[in-house]
């Protein structure tokens, strides 16, 4: 380990962004220095916005339009002299990428050509670059087709070569993705996001390959990620980001274990997966046990039908108490946001039957519009995307007094302009939002503001039960940290109960009360929290839990005498000062 | 492929280019062009102090001056009266065939695209039969139904855009009914009539507007094509096609007559479609 | 139907879904898809018969009375009814439906009130000279949009990219017919370089074809540009870049398959602007086709030839969407497999 593979030094990059009619340049990383060592992993960690990718872009060469590197160098020492990237000539920067750098690229679903099959794409490499000898005709490039197939664990590669990516799953694709990017192995490779679009327990493999590989070939690995319990898993040094600028660097136990800067330890505080807390205990039976607030019974839904049917729930049971949070876990395609679309009286489904209090959900059939509209007084949903849940061209007053609108008087509706503002601000300061933001549209809204807005709309007309479909995916751990506790304490205040639809394991630990761990559209196994997390029936759900990212040596361990809920949230919202 | 010199930089541009607006400076020419057409079309008069119908014989084919800045025709009449009096038929029939087709075609694209079921099937069959015959051959179909002449051109020309505004009002409709906040709208309470009026018109019709404004340029230019043809207005009104149509005898000696005015008709209709572009930036 | 192919979503929908562990559709799905697609347009192509029939027969009265009952031709009632009965006309508008149609399935098109010739005989005659002008003008318009396309998205130099990505809005805006009266006052009477009487039959058809492409030229190239900017903006065309990929890698392997889809979705619109095309480019420069045939036909109101014409340019449309329908999944392999709705 004499000197870096790859040495940044003061890096700058900005964008030109328009501005009115003209353009401004807007800085997007500032003064941004790393070291690569050969055969280490390096992981870049950051929010969104916190210019981790365009670090990553920059290295290899592919700014988007209009971005530039304003300074410093971008040092790759291959034997002989370093090169400069950033004051390479193009050509010769083409010349390098995909022989000595290559990316592993963040959303395997469209980063394959859709019209090539899957072995013309794990060529190109071999294509482009042909002045290595080994692969100049076609057989030879075949075969190592097949080979590199085979080694990134694909099952009958021959097969697989011929096949098309839309007839792959998204971990198989993420295997050719990575399949090409090994073919000419590489000195570095940038692996942007390379499991954030993928189910946990296809994550942990597709992770778990990169390592292996870079075992076999000796190179270095630049792990972009949001996620802060990946990195401290897979990497030998971390390197955090904020708002363009590096925050702090080291090796990964020092920069965890010991965060030298306030924004690390937040980070850190809101990861779910490092968190230190312990399932929600079981509650005492009491009086209502005997009927649960929300009960589904028998519940099936097909889409399709005759030979085409395809069965997404499969006969799924599950009760919630009045007041608690039930969680529904499962990967993609296990039929959880069916099942949640449902009990919020979205769509009807084939069979079963849904239960709110003494209310059927079912009752009245049909498509939203036509169903019996008394029952979305009572269940309401919050699902993953605000920004597309609200209406661009309605401002927020109106996006959360809408529901109100909706009813007569004698159903708790407001049709008085002024009681409107009323209960609108008081909605807002209800999600703790400052009232300003009434008078403007979803787009000027940050995603965790436009999160609250989605929650205080549901919660306008006072529901009983709320589902949260995937309702914290989508945000920066903090926000998301921060949502969470908004969701809590409404829960405390409200007496809400919560159908929580999630596929990470580590929220679920945190806020809820009972889970459903889905696979396939079937109930592998269902129960208190704090039987299902921490002494886990089935198999699968095992697999889950063991998905989870975070080293060993970061995991809580269940001898950790843990400090109270209360005690945490304190802790927290120190930092949160600190930081801001 | 010698010309196309492939260098990458072009290639790293591409992606953002797709989405970059056009400059605003054309929109103001655009704009003015526009506005200079509707007061030739409302005001002829204050533009031209000569006669469109009537010529000066001792004045005949005589190429552009300061007396006559377009010049003259075979009969002495001045062509730039002609061209500014001609506004008035040419755009109120273009402003008829847009209606007609936003009218009709819009109230099948709504409907079918919001009540769905069989509805949306009848209504988009007849539309794919309507999409089936040519446009001209469509238009000329309904002119041997209604007779010649500027109104029934226009209305022709109407009739065949029928089926795009259908098409693309019912695609809005079903994107605006697919989205989360319907979901969201219905999901709360609201009824269908609630949910049309709040989210789905006002979210679907933007795109509608900028095509009726794309197709007003395209209605000036199928009616000038109607007029060229000869089933348009009647000679000697002047329309913009006909006037093209009647100067064909004389292209050898006075290249005035066809040229002027179709840059004429050219810089209105791509001032109408710089127009619709800029709406549909807008309402994008 | 010309939308019925679409670009499939990229990706996602059926990653690791659904669709991961069910069997591929058996060929048969594929041949049923097919069959049920050619019912479909068998269905358009009647109901456009339907429309044009009842479109020309709705006339108060009807053709005859329109055609011969004009004062000038001073026939009296009794042989206007004669002239009816002899074309059918006095029978119920459904049995003229019928007896209408029965000669289209078997190759009768009627009669001309104007000529009293054969419909079909005037049109074969017509064909072979508007299919000149129209395959030479098409084959010109893809030349000029291909080359339009490809210097406006991968072209050296800013400037460049935008002055080619200003034409073709361009010329959709200008009225064909005077684009052929301008062609023909420059390069004949300017110019002197093709003779207004007695060029021969190859000079004679270069401005007509000139004239037709243009209209052609400016949506292809419209649609093209828009293509290969979707697709240069898609992630795959960024991994092959990181891969080493050159422009010209690019352009062949990544963006012209992908670009061609979109573009064969608008062939039929494209038809219809070669119908148009002919319709104006052979009044203007006083050739003889279909599309002459066609002007003369609504002149003086010879509804069985513009009845023919209608309804044979419907088919061909029809027929055309059916093709590339049928032909796109060669081109995406993602439209091989029924995708779930």
């Amino acid at each position: 380990m004499t000197e870096p593979l790859l040495r940044v030094d003061g890096l700058a990059v900005s964008y030109r962004t328009r501005q009115g009619s003209g353009h401004v340049r807007r800085t997007a990383v500032e003064g941004v220095s790393l070291e690569l060592g050969r055969g280490e992993v390096l992981a870049l960690v950051g929010e969104s916005g916190s210019g981790k990718t365009t670090i990553g872009q920059s290295i290899i060469g592919l700014l988007p339009e209009g971005g530039r590197v304003e300074a410093g160098s971008i040092e790759l020492h291959l034997a002989g002299r370093p090169v400069d990237l950033a004051k390479l000539p193009a050509r010769a920067v083409q010349e390098l990428r995909g022989r000595r750098i290559a990316l592993v690229p963040q959303d395997p679903g469209s980063s394959l050509n859709p019209v090539q099959t899957i072995g013309a794409s794990v060529a190109a490499p071999l294509r482009i670059h042909r002045e290595d000898a080994r692969w100049r005709d076609r057989d030879s490039i075949r075969r190592r087709v097949v080979e590199l197939l085979d080694r990134v664990g694909l099952d009958d590669p021959e097969r697989r070569a011929g096949q098309y990516p839309h007839e792959l799953s998204g971990g198989m694709r993420q295997r050719a993705l990575i399949a090409a990017a090994i073919a000419l192995e590489p000195d570095l490779i940038v692996a942007d996001e390379p499991t954030s679009a993928l189910d946990v327990t296809v994550q942990r493999r597709i992770l778990d390959l990169l390592d292996e590989l870079r075992g076999e070939l000796g190179s270095s690995v630049l792990l972009i990620t949001h996620d802060l319990a990946v990195a401290a898993e897979r990497a030998d040094r971390i390197a955090v980001l904020r708002q363009g600028a590096l925050e702090e660097a080291g090796p990964a136990r020092e920069v965890l274990r010991a965060p030298a800067t306030a924004y690390t330890r937040t980070l850190l505080a809101d990861a779910p997966a490092l968190q230190d807390v312990a399932p929600r205990p079981a509650r005492a039976a009491g009086p209502n046990a005997a009927a649960p607030l929300v009960r589904v019974e028998g519940l099936v839904h097909e889409y399709g039908h005759g030979r085409d049917a395809f069965r997404a729930v499969d006969d799924v049971a599950f009760a919630i108490e009045r007041g608690t949070t039930h969680a529904l876990v499962g990967e993609s395609g296990s039929g959880k946001t069916t099942i949640g679309r449902a009990v919020a009286a979205l769509h009807a489904p084939t069979a079963g039957s849904i239960r709110i209090g003494d209310r059927d959900v079912l009752a009245a059939g049909g498509s939203p519009w036509r169903r019996d509209r008394s029952i979305r007084r009572l269940v309401q949903l919050v699902s993953q995307n605000p920004y597309a849940s609200l209406d661009p061209r309605r401002t927020i007053a109106q996006a959360i007094g809408e529901p109100l609108r909706n009813w007569g008087p004698a159903e708790g509706g407001v049709r008085d302009r002024a009681a409107l503002a009323r209960r609108v601000a008081t909605a807002l300061d209800q999600v703790a939002l400052p009232a300003d933001v009434a008078h403007r549209l979803p787009r000027e809204l940050s995603g965790g503001q436009r999160q609250r807005v989605a929650i205080a709309r549901a919660l306008i007309i006072e529901p009983e039960v709320v589902v949260l479909d995937e309702a914290v995916s989508a945000l920066d751990v903090t926000v998301q940290s921060q949502i969470l506790e908004l969701l809590e304490s409404l829960q405390r205040d409200l007496g809400l109960t919560y159908l929580f639809i999630t596929h990470d394991l580590a929220v679920v630990r945190r806020i809820a009360d009972s889970v459903t761990v889905l696979r396939r559209g079937a109930a592998v196994e269902t129960g208190a929290a704090e039987r299902v997390l921490l002494a886990p029936e089935h198999e699968y759900t095992r697999a889950l839990l063991d998905a989870v990212p975070a080293p060993e040596w970061l995991r809580p361990t269940p001898a950790d005498d843990r400090r109270s809920v209360d005690d945490r949230r304190a802790a927290h919202d120190d930092l949160r000062l600190e930081v801001a | 492929m010698s010309a196309l010199t492939l260098l990458p930089a072009g290639a790293a541009e591409a992606p953002a280019r797709a989405a970059r607006p056009k400059p605003r400076a054309t929109l103001v020419v655009a704009v003015l062009v526009l506005a200079v057409a509707l007061a030739w079309a409302f005001l002829p008069w204050l533009f031209t102090s000569q006669d469109p119908i009537a010529g000066v014989a001792a004045e005949a084919l005589q190429a552009p001056s300061a007396a006559h800045p377009f010049g003259t025709d075979a009969t002495g009449r001045d062509l730039l009266a002609r061209v500014i009096f001609g506004a008035g038929n040419s755009l109120a029939g273009a402003a008829i065939a847009v209606l007609v087709g936003l009218v009709v075609g819009t109230a099948l694209g709504v409907l079918a695209g919001s009540v769905g079921g069989l509805v949306e099937d009848a209504v988009m069959r007849v539309v794919d039969v309507l999409l089936a015959i040519p446009g001209l051959l469509l238009a000329l179909s309904v002119i041997v139904l209604l007779g010649f002449g500027v109104t029934n051109a226009a209305i022709a020309v109407g009739v065949t855009s029928i089926a795009v505004f259908a098409r693309l009002s019912r695609s809005q409709v079903v994107r605006v009914r697919r989205s989360d906040y319907v979901e969201a709208a219905f999901g709360s309470g609201g009824t269908f009539l609630a949910v049309l009026g709040r989210h789905v018109l006002p979210n679907s019709l933007g795109a509608v507007l900028a095509l009726a404004a794309l197709q007003f340029g395209s209605a000036i230019l199928a009616i000038s094509t109607l007029g060229f043809l000869g089933y348009g207005a009647p000679p000697p009104t002047p329309e913009w096609g006909l006037l093209i149509a009647e100067s064909r005898d004389y292209v050898a000696t006075s290249w005035w007559l066809t040229t002027l005015p179709g840059v004429v008709v050219a810089a209105v209709v791509l001032a109408a479609n710089r127009v619709a572009a800029a709406i549909r930036e807008a309402t994008a | 139907m010309s939308i019925a192919v679409r670009r499939p979503q990229q990706g996602g929908q059926q990653a690791g879904g659904p669709a991961g562990r069910r069997p591929a559709a058996p060929r048969s799905g594929t041949r049923a898809r097919a069959l049920r697609r050619i019912g479909q347009a068998a269905l358009v192509v009647a109901a456009t018969f339907v429309l044009a029939f009842l479109l020309l027969h709705a006339l108060p009265g009807d053709a005859i009375v329109a055609r011969y009952a004009s004062p000038e031709l001073g026939l009296s009632p009794e042989q206007l009814a004669d002239l009816r009965a002899a074309y059918g006309a006095d029978q119920p508008v459904w049995v003229q439906l019928g007896l209408s149609a029965w000669g289209f399935l078997t190759g009768d098109l009627g009669t001309s009130l104007q000529t009293g010739a054969e419909v079909s005989t005037l049109i074969a005659a017509a064909l072979p000279p508007t299919l000149a002008l129209a395959g030479l003008g098409f084959l010109l318009a893809a030349v000029l949009a291909v080359g339009i396309a490809a210097l406006a998205t991968f072209g050296r130099w800013e400037p460049l990219r935008r002055a080619f990505r200003s034409l073709p809005p361009l010329f959709v805006s200008i009225p064909v017919f005077w684009i052929g009266i301008v062609l023909l006052q420059v390069v004949s009477f300017r110019l002197g370089l093709i003779p207004v009487i007695g060029a021969n039959a190859a000079e004679q058809l270069v401005l007509p074809v000139v004239t037709i492409a243009i209209p052609i030229a400016a949506p292809l190239a419209q649609v093209l540009i828009r293509a290969i900017d979707d697709t240069l903006a898609e992630p795959y065309v960024a991994v092959a870049r990181s891969r080493g990929a050159s422009a010209g890698w690019l352009l062949q392997r990544e963006v012209a398959r992908n670009a061609l889809l979109p573009t064969l979705t608008i062939a039929g619109v494209l038809f219809g602007e070669l119908i148009a095309g002919a319709v104006v480019t052979e009044t203007v420069f006083a050739r003889s086709g279909l599309g002459r045939l066609t002007a003369d036909a609504v002149a003086t109101r010879d509804i069985p030839v513009l009845q023919a014409v209608v309804v044979i340019s419907a088919v061909a449309f029809v027929v055309i969407n059916l093709v590339v329908d049928l032909v796109a999944p060669a081109i995406d392999p993602r439209l091989r497999k029924e995708v779930r709705a």
